[in-house]
């Protein structure tokens, strides 16, 4: 039936907006360009006795490619979209939330006044969904701090502006400066991380906004096109991204049923239960860094066994602590 | 013939008859709709128009039927009930809706809102008039996600969608002492916090609100065999937040108190982007901070101490700082 739905909640969107180009159209409806074509080839089929041409859904489209315009015949009677269904209220209104998470002040307050208005203006079920207080999905909240540094990089971004960053790096251990040209802000996990090509790099890279410690905007505008999403480069955090090395961990035998048990199931993870009842855990390792957290979460029940690179990270950590703590 | 017409296009055919009829239609009119015209007997065309009624209060339409003084049924839809009203939105607040499709949409990154999210925006955008998007759209530069693990991402869809349609799940979950144990459960809210995806629900067999790790349930995820959309309500004043502990680092047993951790000034703003407003955080010597938290276990503080390489000193409580000088001089020695 969810097909129907949509195609219905496209029917309504393109009769109210006349001569929408093809890519536009496309975009504010969260299709593919070749989708949008295939959903309204299906909406071309629908019509009623007595099967005149004005009694059947036609489309026409002007100009090349997605800059083509469309225009929808006969489709007037969809012109207002259903009723929203109790589920695609709670859906908007968690999405909106949690949008509101990382905005920035005007933007709460744009996102407020938004919600109060459909609340106000849908009824039955779907009104009351929106103007319940209990909210579904509960992620961090995000410090003010946070949600201007967000709204700073995203402005940054759709203008183009080179950004100066002083930022931490986790892998060094240090503040350090770069250039960088802003491309998107995405948020994954628990953490946002700014898509940027770092000029000292020469290369895109994955920032952790939280550890950007000042952001200025410059006056020059980077002229390069923004790489396409699936050239973007993905995301290296804890369990994803480019595996180079495979991680070998011991676990005592107090903690190794928990072990064990959380992660027997992941899928790329090989769980061993030694006769001593030690545990050992292998899986794919692809931050360095992520992996000494990992291990330390475990205290004195986990030790890393291999690679040599990963033992020599974990080492320096509890130096570098050993060292603070005797200052 | 009703053989190369899809239950797609049958039941737009409807809608489209429903819709452009002011008053309504009777069976005469429906049974000249494409996908109701193929001969079968009235019975049969008369138990399909009804499933098809039945499938279209998915999309937000209902259909009544009334009974004239000859017995002839007719078909409507309460456009009042039924249809969006007219949306007065700011252009602001349309880029704003904008902004949230492509954030959450483009890469699927609304989970398991996605279907039901996308139908919401689309309708918003039809509803709000035909001056519904500013002529240059801003580019999509923010990517929400609410997935995480692969294994967590699985389990994320059925609940998600359980939440949404307010149905009971079932599910084998397999606590820290290594019993499992079969639990079926009212979804009230899914949580993120450092590292996993956590439910809230309510178990009426155990009378009250337990949170669940998910990667700590086994197998999969089901609906409860006799739920059924719209079952329960989540209770009037029903906090998450509070329902959720908010020690994130962790609060049971073998947890110690009045935690205080300074941090140089390297880092300091790491520790305020984090913390400020949500724990107590007071400026120490050259620049630094020093965060003072109610409860700790050691090892959840320690994964988080482990991303700030020397830049960190547990200052309080003593035995929490004595625990982690011992555990390291033991660590560096195996590692030796």
């Amino acid at each position: 039936m969810s097909e129907v739905a949509r195609l219905v909640s496209l029917a309504s969107f393109l009769a109210s907006h006349p001569r929408i180009s093809l890519g536009e159209a496309a975009r504010a409806t969260h299709r593919t360009p070749q989708e949008l074509l295939k959903d309204m080839n299906a909406l071309m089929m629908v019509g009623v006795h007595p099967y005149t041409p004005s009694d059947y859904i036609g489309y026409a489209t002007s100009g090349p490619g997605e800059n083509g315009l469309i225009t929808l015949y006969s489709a007037d009677h969809f012109k207002r979209p259903p009723n929203f269904t109790p589920q695609e209220a709670l859906a908007l209104k968690y999405a909106l939330e949690h949008y509101a998470q990382a905005a920035d002040g005007p933007t709460r307050r744009q996102i407020d006044e938004l919600a109060a208005a459909l609340a106000e203006s849908l009824h039955g079920q779907a009104a009351r969904e929106l103007s319940r207080r209990e909210r579904g999905f509960i992620l961090p909240r995000r410090t003010e701090r946070m949600r201007e540094m967000i709204g700073r990089l995203a402005r940054a971004g759709e203008e183009r502006r080179v950004v100066e960053l002083e930022y931490f790096s986790a892998h060094r251990g240090t503040l350090s400066r770069r250039r960088v040209h802003p491309y998107r802000i995405v948020e994954s996990g628990s953490h946002f991380y700014l898509l940027a090509l770092c000029e000292l790099a020469g290369a895109t890279r994955h920032f952790r906004v939280d550890r950007i410690r000042h952001a200025q905007m410059l006056d020059e505008v980077f002229t390069e096109a923004v790489p396409v999403r699936s050239k973007a480069g993905r995301m290296e955090p804890a369990m994803r991204g480019r595996q180079f090395e495979t991680l070998m961990v011991e676990f005592s035998r107090e903690a190794g049923p928990d072990v064990l048990e959380e992660y027997g199931q992941l899928p790329d993870v090989e769980v061993t239960a030694k006769a001593n009842g030690r545990v050992v855990l292998k899986l794919p390792l692809f931050n360095e860094t992520w992996a000494v957290g990992f291990v330390m979460s475990f205290g004195e029940h986990a030790t890393i066994l291999r690679p040599q690179s990963a033992r020599d990270a974990l080492k320096r950590t509890l130096e570098q602590a050993l060292k603070a703590h005797q200052a | 013939m009703a053989g190369e017409i899809s239950r797609n296009e049958r039941q737009l055919n409807l809608i489209s008859a429903l819709l452009k009829a002011r008053d309504g239609i009777d069976w005469q009119r429906i049974s000249t709709i494409a996908g109701y015209d193929d001969g079968l007997s009235r019975r049969s065309l008369q138990k399909r128009l009804e499933r098809d009624i039945k499938e279209l209060q998915e999309v937000g339409l209902l259909v009544t039927a009334t009974t004239g003084e000859e017995g002839t049924r007719t078909y409507a839809i309460d456009r009042g009930r039924c249809l969006l009203p007219a949306l007065r939105l700011t252009p602001e607040q349309r880029v704003l809706l904008y902004r949230v499709g492509v954030s959450y949409l483009d890469e699927g990154g609304a989970g398991p809102l996605t279907e039901h999210l996308s139908r919401a925006l689309v309708k918003l955008q039809a509803g709000s008039g035909i001056d519904a998007l500013p002529d240059e759209l801003p580019p999509g530069i923010l990517r929400r996600s609410l997935h995480r693990r692969p294994a967590e991402a699985r389990h994320l869809d059925v609940i998600g969608l359980a939440l949404l349609e307010r149905r009971r799940i079932r599910f084998n979950y397999g606590s820290r002492r290594r019993e499992e144990s079969r639990r079926q459960v009212a979804p009230y809210a899914l949580v993120t916090r450092r590292g996993g995806w956590y439910l809230i629900a309510y178990d009426p067999e155990r009378k009250g609100e337990r949170t669940f790790k998910l990667s700590r349930i086994r197998g999969k995820v089901s609906f409860a065999p006799d739920s059924r959309v719209g079952e329960y309500e989540i209770p009037a004043g029903f906090d998450a937040e509070r329902s959720f502990s908010s020690d994130i680092f962790g609060a049971g047993a073998g947890a110690f108190c009045e935690v205080q951790v300074r941090f140089d000034a390297d880092v300091a703003f790491i520790i305020e982007n984090e913390f400020s407003g949500l724990h107590r955080i007071e400026p120490a010597a050259g620049g630094g901070v020093v965060l003072h938290l109610e409860r700790a276990y050691p090892f959840e503080l320690m994964r988080y101490l482990g991303e700030f390489a020397g830049h960190w000193e547990i200052i309080a409580p003593k035995a929490l700082r004595e625990q982690t000088l011992n555990w390291v001089h033991t660590a560096l020695g195996r590692l030796a």
